[in-house]
């Protein structure tokens, strides 16, 4: 069987080569970087070790040597060093400032420093600086530097650039005394630290000297000025008594004076009101004659008079169409009228007009008619005078009068008598011209004759009686179409009709009557009106005249009251005089006794002021002096007790005997110092520091990612190392049916897969056992020069390195053996023959989509859905990829979201700043008023204990303003929370530790708040209250301010606060940010190392899994190309059955990824830190274009590799 | 006496393989005319370069030198599109081993050519002339061997070629379907026109064409004119 090994290894050398090499990958990888994990752990470890990090840590107020040596005798401790600590502020030699925390040390601690870099320079006082915090501002050993000292900076020399276990935690715990987030660590000799306060002391004692001297010379000089304002006090009294005489005796006479003047003004007033009684009596009838003068001057009567005669005027009218309408002819022709009621008026009117004309125009042809003619026979001869015209017109029409020479002698005496009988033989004229100009004018004649004018005078003639004659009949016309007029301007609308005049004739004696009655009244009261004003109807004759005497009159009576009301007006001004006069001499009399009095009360307020004043100064100034000499000796006894220090600390590094519990040591420490009445600022042991958490999540970090992550990816891998290996023994169907028919058994078979997996798998385990090596000494590197650590030891992490070798072992085994056992099991004349194919039938829905396709595209997809083994298996190769790159992606998004979320959301601030004591108003306007600072917010720290049910929680309560734009609050679904009026905002964890939810009522350090919801946060653990419910809190323990800024002026800023006395520290949201990213580099660097595996191992498997697909299907594709199928059409053929493999992948790839990386990430979270999953339309994008690219590459590879087929050897049958 | 039309023409066609000693001659100054409506055998034992004779007239391999005139042009000169489309146009192969595939049933192994080709049969009549119309639906595992070979024939003629290059068509058969497909292949000739070359090491098959050509050691040793072909029902090897 070992000879059969090698052909196998041979025939099947590029799968058996993919398998090895993603084994390999998977192996190294796995075995790599969870070793790097180990190696870092041990070297950190032995980090602390070496460089002796205390096992507990005391932060106290400042104290002396006396503390430590009682520590030091207490049985637990094997050992104490006693430091001085302090924040101050640093100048960079680029001049920035930056915010340190110096640690006195001494040649003799026990805590080592690591010298990275050191310089000598004798002349001047040394700092050592923190390798990061170094690194990080370009400060170099040799460098000068100013550490701000005393309110000043001073100038030193950085002697050395330093690390030890301490400086990991730049990131402090609550465990860590203050609360600032971007300060470096600086080690001084303890000089530096007590320089401040030695000269502190000595300035301190100096100024008390002073201010004691200074009231003893100030007791004595204001015992002085009391006695002398006593004595001038006592002066001013007297004075005041002599005045106070003088001024009563003025007071009797100015008495007598006024009361003469009185009596005067008495007598003058009543003179004064009888003379104004009589002026408004003259005014009064001056107005009258005024008025009366006005009227008969004014429009009034001129109106009234023409009043009466337009009244007189319209009584006249209504008589004449009374007149009128009486008319007999009238009547009797508006008695015709009823006859024609529709006829227009204005028609009517005109022919009545015309009567007379026409009658004129016809007596010139011959027919005369006499006014006095009864109109009866009138209009008798007036028809026949029509009817000869007649006549006579159509003789002359007729054709007789063509020629006039051949004109017969009968029709020659017809025509002169026609010409006669119209008076147009005209003997000037030839017969000829007579005859044209009768034919005209008879014509002309006939014509008007026959017009409505002839025609009415014809019709009304007749129905005239025989007692009515032509000139009455004319007058009643006219009469008629006067009256009409008349009735028409009264009736106030034209009348069209016969029958409206009708009408309106008829009404009118009655309205007449009316009309009549209506003026005479009018008239009558018009004479009544005028009758006041004393004008009769006989004045209004002549006007003018009337009003000239009457005016005349009136003017005379004015004149006469004009002047009596001048004397009374001039009598009145002498009395009004003589009451000035005696009005100003009663006010100069009171004037002077007013200022007499006012005098003296004043002279007496001011005495009285003095006297009390005197004793104010007195007692104040007593008072004052014993205060400040009460103030003077507390003073004192401050300075002699060392008060005031309150920057600076003391530091007790304690070592423990071995063996020793350290948290019940801490306690006896914490007890003993106690006992010395000094204040703990803070206290931890090694395992509860900021050291030990820092190197915790460090190390939790790098171990989700480089372990479970590995591990998980590993089982992918072995997965497809599985379905490879499958797949070969699959391949080889027809070789073990040749074995088996030749005797082997079906263990032979086994064995000799076995054995070929096995060599694969020991090749892959020594590959990836190399590269698994490379990776944890690559990854040591970085991890020894980020922290940094002087010593890194590699650790293999065995346990992974042995479960990824059993496991490529393993696996490998198992798919041979499953794979081997089931060709094995089938006789060996069908495992010789070709396996039948997958027969199921394309679905009629995607044969109809196909219709259109090309032959090619339908064939490469029939024969995908046939072969569905290899479609499954091509599926899920690359879905593997598509998984671990998609996952591996979600680590860098998801922690970038974290931060944006934080930093982004949450912290909308550019600026905390702390201060000692909240800041007053002032402060606060003149921080506003920086160009650097635009809005200001205070945010108070409240340090207290909440309480529920029993269970206390001691946090940090943030006191915030309702309306805040700098901060974000979120519940657990992301939505922002405003902060309510009353009740506290809760953060989850709290809210958990205590059991409470929304609505619950807490007790915050005494006073109760209703809980008004949960807030969510990555990594703050603040609670919040509004402004006004942090009244009922008391007074902050830190004061602390938010502001936005710029990023150029944060030194202005800082520049700004370092000399304020209340400044504490501040922290920057910019440089917070870079700290918080610097934390996540171990995490970036090992989430970096995943994507770049999954990215390298994603290409091997696609381009592996397109490689086994086109050997199985090498002999089909050749097959076609032999048929004169084009090198394009079977390229595309494969690239349509990758691409459908490559969207399927995707589709499970993609959601198993999310899958993968929720779990990975809900590991990678700790008690500070959450990851949520945070992918964007990005990441899903870069995975599929990746893939795709992938899947291209494949193709080109393939389409190249069959370029280079011999196609004559590749459709024969081989063996 | 009617001229015969040539088809295609060789000359002079080299082909080696391997170097130095180990070198052979597949072929060695080869020259053949192919006349159509023939029917051709080329006789040779295992290694004597009938195959690569074939492979090289069908345009799936190239000789070393020498030319291959088909239409007035050179298939020896002819870039692979070009000679792929010759393949595709002109030449219908019948492999030894059928060559179909496996995921496809006989119908569609058959369309597949019929569908790209410039004037196609149709697919129904093709199968008709091999008697097949009932096994159309049949996937190639389903049929027998000789079945198979018959839709290799049909695939072969579905796009309607000049020339039909048979490699021992009836090498993987028994005596009896290898007989019917030598049948197949006469009627192809005779009632239809079509030029086939058929390789084969069997010299009783010869008696069937019109034309034998014997080689060996890469030569062309003989070729006789058959007067009298013997109809493929009769021969028996």
């Amino acid at each position: 069987m070992k000879r059969m090994i090698l052909p196998v290894f041979k025939k099947y050398k590029k799968l058996l080569i993919s398998v090895m090499l993603v084994s390999a990958m998977g192996c190294g990888f796995m075995s790599g970087l969870s070793s790097a994990h180990t190696s870092l752990q041990v070297s950190l470890e032995s980090y602390v070790e070496d460089y002796q990090y205390p096992d507990v840590m005391i932060t106290t107020d400042v104290t002396d040597q006396s503390t430590a040596e009682k520590l030091r005798k207490l049985e637990e401790v094997s050992a104490v060093n006693a430091r001085l600590c302090g924040d101050t502020y640093l100048k960079s030699p680029q001049g920035r400032f930056l915010s340190v925390r110096v640690f006195s040390y001494h040649p003799d601690d026990r805590l080592k420093f690591h010298y990275w870099s050191q310089a000598h320079d004798d002349s001047m006082d040394e700092v050592l600086l923190e390798y990061n915090f170094a690194e990080d501002n370009g400060i170099r050993a040799g460098d000068t530097v100013e550490v701000k000292v005393d309110q000043e900076f001073r100038r030193y020399f950085i002697a050395g650039i330093v690390t030890n276990p301490e400086t990991l935690s730049v990131q402090p715990t609550e465990d860590s005394w203050g609360a600032n987030t971007d300060f470096g660590y600086a080690y001084a000799p303890i000089g530096l630290l007590t320089k401040e306060y030695e000269q502190k002391y000595s300035e301190a004692k100096e100024e008390l000297d002073g201010k004691q001297e200074e009231l003893d010379a100030g007791w004595k000089d204001s015992e002085e000025k009391l006695a002398e304002s006593q004595q001038k006090l006592e002066e001013a009294k007297k004075q005041l008594e002599e005045s106070k005489k003088k001024f009563e005796d003025s007071s009797a006479e100015a008495q007598k004076k006024l009361e003469q003047l009185n009596k005067s003004e008495q007598e003058l007033l009543a003179t004064r009101n009888d003379l104004n009684r009589k002026r408004e009596e003259l005014a009064k009838t001056r107005e009258t004659l005024s008025r009366t003068l006005q009227k008969l001057q004014g429009r009034e009567l001129t109106k009234a008079a023409d009043g009466l005669q337009e009244i007189d005027e319209a009584l006249r009218t209504i008589e004449e169409m009374t007149a009128l309408a009486g008319d007999p002819q009238v009547r009797r022709l508006v008695g015709l009228m009823k006859a024609y009621p529709d006829m227009e008026m204005a028609d009517l009117l005109r022919r009545a007009g015309s009567v007379e004309a026409f009658l004129e125009k016809i007596a010139s042809y011959g027919f005369v008619y006499d006014g006095g003619e009864p109109v009866s026979a009138a209009a008798e001869r007036l028809l026949l005078f029509r009817e000869q015209l007649m006549e006579d017109v159509q003789f002359l029409e007729s054709d007789a009068f063509g020629d006039l020479s051949s004109l017969q002698e009968a029709d020659r005496e017809k025509l002169t008598a026609l010409l006669r009988r119209y008076h147009l033989d005209d003997e000037r004229l030839s017969l000829e011209e007579n005859v044209r100009k009768a034919q005209r004018e008879l014509g002309d004649l006939q014509a008007l004759i026959e017009e409505n004018h002839a025609d009415m005078v014809i019709a009304l003639l007749p129905q005239s009686g025989e007692e009515e004659t032509m000139q009455e009949m004319l007058s009643g016309l006219q009469q008629m179409t006067k009256l009409y007029s008349e009735l028409s301007g009264y009736a106030g609308e034209p009348v069209k009709t016969a029958g409206d005049f009708v009408r309106l004739y008829e009404a009118f004696p009655e309205e007449a009557e009316r009309q009549k009655q209506e003026l005479t009244k009018q008239r009558k009261e018009l004479l009544n009106a005028l009758s006041g004003y004393g004008v009769s109807e006989e004045d209004l004759s002549d006007l003018p005249a009337f009003q000239k005497a009457k005016e005349q009159e009136m003017k005379e009576g004015l004149s006469r009251i004009d002047s009596g009301i001048a004397e009374i007006d001039s009598g009145l001004r002498q009395i009004e005089e003589g009451l000035g006069q005696i009005s100003a001499g009663r006010e100069k009399i009171s004037s002077t006794m007013e200022t007499a009095e006012a005098q003296i009360q004043s002279a007496e307020q001011q005495i009285s002021a003095g006297e009390e004043k005197y004793l104010y100064v007195r007692s104040r100034t007593l008072s004052k002096l014993w205060n400040l000499k009460g103030e003077l000796e507390k003073a004192y006894q401050q300075l002699e007790e060392g008060e005031g220090y309150d920057q600076l600390c003391n530091q007790f590094l304690v070592y423990v005997r071995d063996g020793t519990d350290k948290a019940a040591a801490l306690d006896r420490l914490k007890a003993a110092v106690n006992e010395e009445g000094i204040e703990i600022k803070s206290s931890f042991t090694y395992e509860q520091s900021a050291v030990r958490k820092r190197i915790t999540d460090n190390l939790q970090t790098i171990e989700t990612l480089s372990v479970l992550m590995p591990a998980v990816f590993f089982v992918i891998i072995l997965i497809v190392a599985f379905l490879f290996m499958s797949l070969i023994i699959k391949q080889s169907r027809r070789e073990i049916g040749i074995l088996r028919a030749l005797g082997f058994t079906k263990g032979d078979i086994r064995a000799l897969y076995c054995g070929v997996n096995a060599v694969t798998s020991l090749c892959a385990i020594l590959i990836g056992m190399g590269l698994g090596a490379v990776l944890t000494m690559a990854v040591g590197a970085y991890f020894r020069d980020f922290f940094p650590l002087a010593e890194y030891t590699y650790r293999p992490n065995l346990v992974m390195v042995l479960l990824s070798i059993v496991l490529t072992i393993v696996v490998g085994q198992i798919a041979t053996l499953i794979s081997t056992g089931s060709i094995a099991g089938i006789m060996p004349s069908e495992a010789m023959s070709r396996p039948a194919p997958d027969t199921a039938e394309v679905p009629v829905l995607l044969e109809k989509l196909l219709v259109r396709a090309s032959p090619m595209t339908k064939f490469s997809v029939t024969t995908l859905i046939r072969n569905k083994m290899r479609f499954v298996f091509s599926v899920v190769c690359m879905a593997a990829s598509v998984m671990m790159i998609f996952s591996a992606l979600s680590f860098i998004t998801s922690k970038n979201a974290m931060l944006q979320e934080l930093y982004g959301e949450r912290i909308r601030y550019d600026c905390q700043i702390f201060f000692k004591e909240e800041p007053d108003e002032a402060f606060l306007q003149e921080l506003s008023d920086l160009h650097a600072v635009h809005d200001v917010q205070q945010l108070p720290y409240f340090q207290s204990e909440i309480e529920y049910g029993g269970k206390k929680q001691k946090t940090v309560i943030n006191a915030v303003s309702r309306d805040t734009k700098l901060l974000g609050i979120y519940n657990g679904d992301h939505e922002p929370i405003s902060v309510p009026e009353e009740g506290i905002i809760l953060e989850k964890h709290i809210a958990q530790a205590l059991g409470v939810g929304p609505g619950d009522t807490v007790s915050v350090g005494g006073p109760e708040l209703t809980v008004a919801a949960v807030s969510e946060q990555s990594i703050s653990r603040f609670q919040y209250v509004s402004y006004e419910t942090s009244e009922k809190l008391g007074t902050p323990a830190i004061g602390s301010v938010i502001c936005q800024i710029g990023e150029e002026d944060e030194q202005e800023l800082i520049a700004f606060l370092v000399g304020n006395k209340n400044y504490l520290y501040s922290v920057f949201t910019r440089l917070a940010l870079q700290g918080n990213e610097k934390t996540f580099k171990t995490y970036d660097l090992a989430a970096w190392i995943i994507i770049g595996f999954a990215i390298l191992i994603g290409l091997i498997i696609v381009i592996n899994t397109a490689q086994t697909n086109l050997l199985e299907k090498k002999r089909e594709l050749c097959v076609l190309r032999t048929l004169g199928f084009q090198h394009r059409e079977v390229s595309r053929k494969w690239f349509v059955q990758s691409f459908l493999q490559f969207i399927f992948s995707c589709l499970i790839g993609l959601p198993s990824g999310i899958l993968i990386a929720k779990f990975a990430l809900q590991h990678l979270g700790n008690d500070t830190r959450e990851y949520l999953f945070a992918n964007s339309l990005k990441e899903y994008l870069f995975t599929i274009l990746l893939v795709l690219f992938y899947v291209v590459v494949s193709h080109l590879i393939a389409m190249h590799a069959m370029k280079q087929w011999d196609l004559v050897e590749s459709v024969k049958d081989k063996e | 006496m009617e001229e015969k039309k040539i088809l295609l023409e060789a000359r002079h066609l080299w082909k080696s393989y391997g170097r130095g000693a180990a070198k052979v001659d597949a072929l060695a100054d080869v020259s053949l005319t192919i006349y159509d409506g023939e029917l051709l055998t080329i006789l040779g034992s295992s290694g004597s370069g009938k195959s690569t004779l074939l492979n090289a007239l069908g345009g799936m391999d190239k000789p070393d030198k020498g030319e291959i005139l088909s239409g007035g042009q050179d298939l020896c000169r002819m870039k692979d599109r070009a000679l792929t489309a010759y393949r595709k146009k002109n030449v219908g192969f019948v492999f030894q081993s059928f060559n179909l595939i496996a995921e496809l049933t006989a119908r569609e192994n058959v369309a597949l050519t019929a569908d790209t080709a410039h004037d196609p049969a149709i697919i129904e009549t093709v199968f008709n002339m091999i008697g097949m119309s009932d096994k159309m639906k049949n996937y190639p595992s389903q049929l027998s061997g000789g079945q198979q070979q018959r839709v290799s024939i049909a695939r072969a003629l579905a796009k309607n070629p000049s020339l039909l290059l048979c490699d021992e068509p009836t090498g993987a058969l028994d005596y009896e379907t290898g007989k019917q497909i030598l049948v197949e292949l006469e009627r192809l000739v005779r009632e239809h026109g079509k030029t086939v070359v058929i390789v084969t090491h069997t010299q009783e098959i010869g008696k069937m064409s019109d034309r034998m050509i014997r080689m060996r050691n890469g030569r062309i040793t003989d070729v006789t004119e058959n007067k009298t072909p013997v109809p493929a029902v009769s021969i028996e090897w």
